[in-house]
């Protein structure tokens, strides 16, 4: 290799490729957005489709059978309100979550983001933020002042605003019923509806009882972080998880994740360490602890300058799942936090192990660099 | 008369043979659920989010194309699973809708809007100021070069990738990577000179 090339080289490790957590998680979102548009584009285009061929069909019907009566869309939608799905407000986020609970019913839901939260209730699930619920049962769902009910069970998406005053409810199958305020909504198989209990006439009637028992979030405490997590603002969600005091975070995988996510978008790298530390302390059997330790390690080398412990937290993410996908990764991190703490012997030791297991592995330069393999 | 060639869903390789287990059927599933594609994004964003970032020197950019990638994964990928398959099948597809990005950045320039190059905030922090103008004068360089050459230099010289895999990922012979490759760095080094 000539100067030239290796100078070029050098030149290509100086451009910047690192994506942070929060750059992961905005790129996650806006593309979640965007796949939720097109589904839209693409229901509203079957809609229209199928609304024409309605009236065709209308047409058709009178044309053969004289003036039989014909019902029009306003007066069989459900609630009598002709309701078209929300042209806008709140968005309806349809992205994928690896964290979900299980319903006595047989049935589950899934959160639709990493911020947002499922937990099982008495009689039924409690959602914060967006979630997927499918049940082959009854079952019911709390979201913010809602109550969603599935009597035949179904599959819905619910999602709350940041202010938790409108809720989004899409129903992919079954036939769901919205009840807030003292006011009662239904939405239709393949419908979408906006409810904002602000500003319905009735929301001001006193309100049905939420539930019948709290749910374990607010056992926790304030769930309003979770919320604000949920909607992006985290450093809104910071400010109200620190105002809920020491219960406001539960001892729940989830929300020990959560916490972390909330300390580390918000810019208070520390805070999150106990978080983590408690979950890999009390869940080391969770699926998301290699995560949880790779996310420590990361902190406490890029934000909190403790290279030695950082090698600790990459060895312990690749010890918790040595086959997972985080595993190359960790291995590699935790040859550059050797380097970076000063432990020549541990960083060459992990970069030949590297090396022999990942012969082609992304970060093999990198690696080398940082354990001094020629 | 101009046509325009959509490209087609690119060709996948090493797809997992069906398989019996107790006399079950373990045929893999055609498509991918949203938990899988959560998994599949945040296992490979930084790979594909890498990968893009060095082509097209702007990080704007390379956040488009990522999400294009991700979106489209959900359809192209069918039932492959194997890791190397899916890893090999996001690159494809990455340096396929960089090169889109790349032309259409011609093309703007052709019509006399900016076209665009590195970006400083996609330079290392720690960069000097000389390391930076550096690297503004490469992608200034890169940016003179046909997009496929571009491409193929970038993947060798700056991914680090072998020349088999520039080819595969450039979905051109050996022979067209390696000469693709070639002019662009003797293009560079006379520039940077």
């Amino acid at each position: 290799m000539s100067d030239r090339e290796r100078e070029i080289e050098r030149l290509g490790r100086l451009v910047d490729v690192e994506w942070s957590d929060a750059r992961v998680h905005r790129v996650e979102r806006a593309m979640i957005e965007r796949r939720e548009r097109r589904a839209k584009s693409r229901v509203a285009i079957l809609g229209i489709a199928l609304a024409s061929a309605a009236t065709l069909a209308v047409v058709a019907g009178r044309r053969g059978s004289g003036d039989a009566p014909s019902a029009t869309m306003a007066e069989t939608a459900p609630g009598g309100h002709g309701d078209a799905p929300p042209a806008n407000g709140a968005k309806l986020v349809a992205g994928p979550s690896d964290r979900g609970v299980d319903l006595p019913g047989g049935g589950r839901a899934t959160p639709l983001d990493p911020s947002s939260a499922a937990v099982a209730v008495e009689d039924g699930v409690d959602v914060h933020g967006a979630a997927r619920v499918v049940s082959p049962s009854k079952v019911r769902v709390h979201v913010a002042a809602f109550l969603v009910d599935l009597p035949d069970g179904g599959e819905i998406v619910v999602t709350e605003s940041a202010d938790r005053a409108r809720v989004l409810v899409t129903s992919a199958r079954g036939r769901a019923s919205v009840t807030w305020g003292g006011a009662t909504r239904d939405v239709a198989e393949g419908e979408t509806a906006e409810i904002d209990a602000t500003k319905d006439a009735r929301a001001n009637a006193p309100a049905t009882a939420r539930r019948a028992s709290p749910s374990p979030a607010e056992h926790a405490g304030d769930a309003r972080w979770r919320s604000l997590a949920g909607a992006g603002d985290y450093d809104a969600a910071y400010d109200a998880m620190r105002a809920g005091g020491a219960r406001a975070v539960g001892d729940a995988a989830d929300d020990l994740l959560l916490a972390a996510d909330v300390a580390r978008l918000s810019r208070h790298p520390a805070e999150a360490v106990a978080p983590l530390e408690a979950l890999l302390r009390d869940h080391g059997d969770d699926a998301r602890a290699p995560l949880a330790a790779f996310t420590l390690g990361r902190v406490l080398l890029e934000e909190l300058a403790r290279p030695g412990d950082a090698a600790d937290a990459f060895a312990k993410a690749r010890a918790l799942a040595p086959s997972g996908s985080l595993a190359e990764d960790a291995l590699a991190r935790e040859v550059e936090a050797a380097a970076r703490a000063g432990d020549a012997d541990r960083a060459r030791r992990e970069a030949d192990e590297y090396a022999r297991l990942y012969p082609r592995g992304s970060r093999a330069a990198a690696v080398r660099r940082y354990g001094g393999v020629p | 008369m101009t046509i325009v060639v959509l490209d087609p869903a690119p060709k996948l390789r090493a797809a997992p043979e069906p398989s019996k287990r107790g006399g079950q059927d373990d045929t893999p599933k055609e498509t991918w659920d949203e938990r899988e594609l959560t998994t599949l994004y945040r296992d490979h964003v930084r790979y594909v989010g890498a990968i893009a970032q060095r082509i097209l020197g702007q990080r704007e950019d390379a956040e488009d194309i990522v999400q294009d990638v991700f979106i489209d994964a959900a359809k192209g990928l069918g039932a492959i699973r194997d890791a190397a398959a899916v890893r090999g099948w996001l690159a494809t597809v990455t340096v396929r809708k960089a090169r889109r990005k790349l032309r259409m950045r011609t093309l703007r320039s052709f019509f006399g809007a900016a076209a665009g190059e590195v970006n400083d905030d996609i330079v290392a922090p720690g960069a000097s100021p000389e390391d930076r103008a550096q690297i503004g004068k490469l992608y200034a360089l890169l940016g003179r070069a046909p997009a496929n050459e571009r491409i193929a230099w970038t993947l060798r010289h700056l991914e680090g990738e072998k020349m088999e895999d520039v080819a595969a990922q450039c979905e051109c012979s050996l022979a067209t990577a390696k000469r693709w490759v070639s002019r662009t760095q003797t293009m560079i080094e006379k520039g940077m000179r």
